[in-house]
């Protein structure tokens, strides 16, 4: 499922150093391209809730067991090449206008999958990484982009305002110690 | 000469002086009456001051701020536009307000208004202009030792426009107040005081004036 390129043991070493010394990575075309459409289809199809915490985000989010099921076997082993898993939280996350993530306290390693294909980062919405003292590290909505964070930096999602009005952006969020 | 030219500084100076003492809508001018209102209100101390300040003055000052420097500013909590510290303005207009602001007699009169202790000589102050896309996220605003934060409307925006400050008590805005000319807000910082910029949804620009004023 995952695209054959990063099973190569001399990728997972690259990605291993990279993640080192900088903290995030971005894995584009990570998921082979049918596996990554027919995600984004059931994404579409699901049924989200929303969550509203004024000092913290506004979002919607649905734990669909079939879609996290594909996480859980495919995605954590890969994970548990380049890193340790303790604990994970996932959630399928679903933003359009108005929604955010705030800048947390709490640093988790993370990782995220982006299964968006219509947006554009001039509507906010994008995921950028801090380490608190405004250096900050941008990453550029792509479908099927893969980010992995080893919980040195922090993470947000800007506000997206009045130009994502009917677009969507769809994640997969896992949390982990 | 020199006489003639002191002479003439201390005159200036004397109109200065007098001309922010006319600063404030006569209607204001007595702080206790209004710090009634402003303590009894919910869901934290605030007030709403239409017409506050003298409208030919704040039209000179809100023409000077045009003419300051504006950067964009963004964070996870905010996107709009700021000007520099305006303690360092080299603009005449802007250099005498921020001298009333920081000043005994309007300190202390912000001091009566908001039952606070304040001290006299410190403010932080920018200018801010929104446009469309532009917001601020909910916070308390409890940042090093503030106690009340003021502003001052120097644009008028209607409903549709968004840009309006929203007070919280937990989740609810139980208060929307549209930015209007010379309408003159403040609020008392504590955990309690949550606020956000609404969204601006239209080409209009939210230009505001606001600063804040420390602990004794």
């Amino acid at each position: 499922m995952i695209n054959d390129y990063y099973s190569n043991n001399a990728i997972i070493k690259i990605i291993k150093n990279k993640i080192a010394s900088e903290d995030v990575v971005e894995l584009r075309d990570f998921l082979k391209p049918k596996i990554a459409k027919k995600l984004f289809k059931n994404m579409e199809k699901l049924k989200f809730l929303r969550e509203e915490k004024l000092m913290s985000h506004s979002y919607g989010y649905s734990t669909n067991s079939s879609v996290l099921k594909i996480v859980i076997n495919e995605i954590i082993p890969f994970i548990l090449d380049i890193t340790t898993i303790k604990d994970m939280d996932l959630s399928i996350v679903k933003i359009t206008h108005k929604d955010y993530i705030l800048l947390h306290e709490d640093k988790h390693k993370l990782f995220i999958l982006e299964l968006t294909n219509e947006w554009d980062d001039t509507y906010g919405g994008r995921i950028t990484f801090s380490d608190g003292s405004g250096t900050t590290k941008n990453i550029t909505t792509r479908f099927n982009s893969f980010i992995l964070s080893n919980g040195k930096l922090r993470f947000f999602i800007k506000y997206s305002h009045n130009k994502s009005k009917n677009k969507h952006k769809y994640m997969i969020i896992g949390r982990f110690k | 000469m020199n006489i003639l030219l002191l002479v003439f500084h201390k005159l200036f100076k004397l109109k200065l002086m007098n001309l922010n003492m006319l600063l404030i809508n006569k209607k204001y001018a007595n702080p206790e009456l209004l710090a009634k209102k402003f303590s009894g209100n919910k869901p934290f101390p605030y007030i709403v001051l239409d017409k506050f300040f003298d409208e030919k003055f704040l039209d000179k000052l809100r023409n000077a701020l045009k003419k300051e420097h504006y950067e964009l500013k963004e964070a996870d909590l905010f996107t709009f536009m700021q000007s520099n510290d305006l303690n360092r303005t080299k603009n005449i207009v802007i250099k005498t307000f921020v001298k009333f602001l920081k000043g005994k007699e309007f300190t202390n009169y912000i001091e009566k208004l908001s039952e606070s202790k304040l001290k006299i000589g410190k403010i932080s102050i920018h200018a801010t202009a929104y446009t469309n896309t532009h917001y601020l996220l909910c916070h308390d605003d409890e940042v090093d030792d503030r106690v009340v934060a003021l502003m001052i409307y120097l644009s008028d925006l209607e409903n549709k426009d968004g840009g309006k400050l929203r007070l919280f008590e937990k989740n609810n805005a139980l208060v929307e107040i549209i930015p209007k000319f010379n309408r003159f807000v403040i609020f008392k910082i504590s955990k309690k005081s949550l606020h956000d910029v609404e969204e601006i949804y239209t080409d209009a620009i939210r230009l505001t004036l606001g600063w804040w004023y420390y602990d004794k």
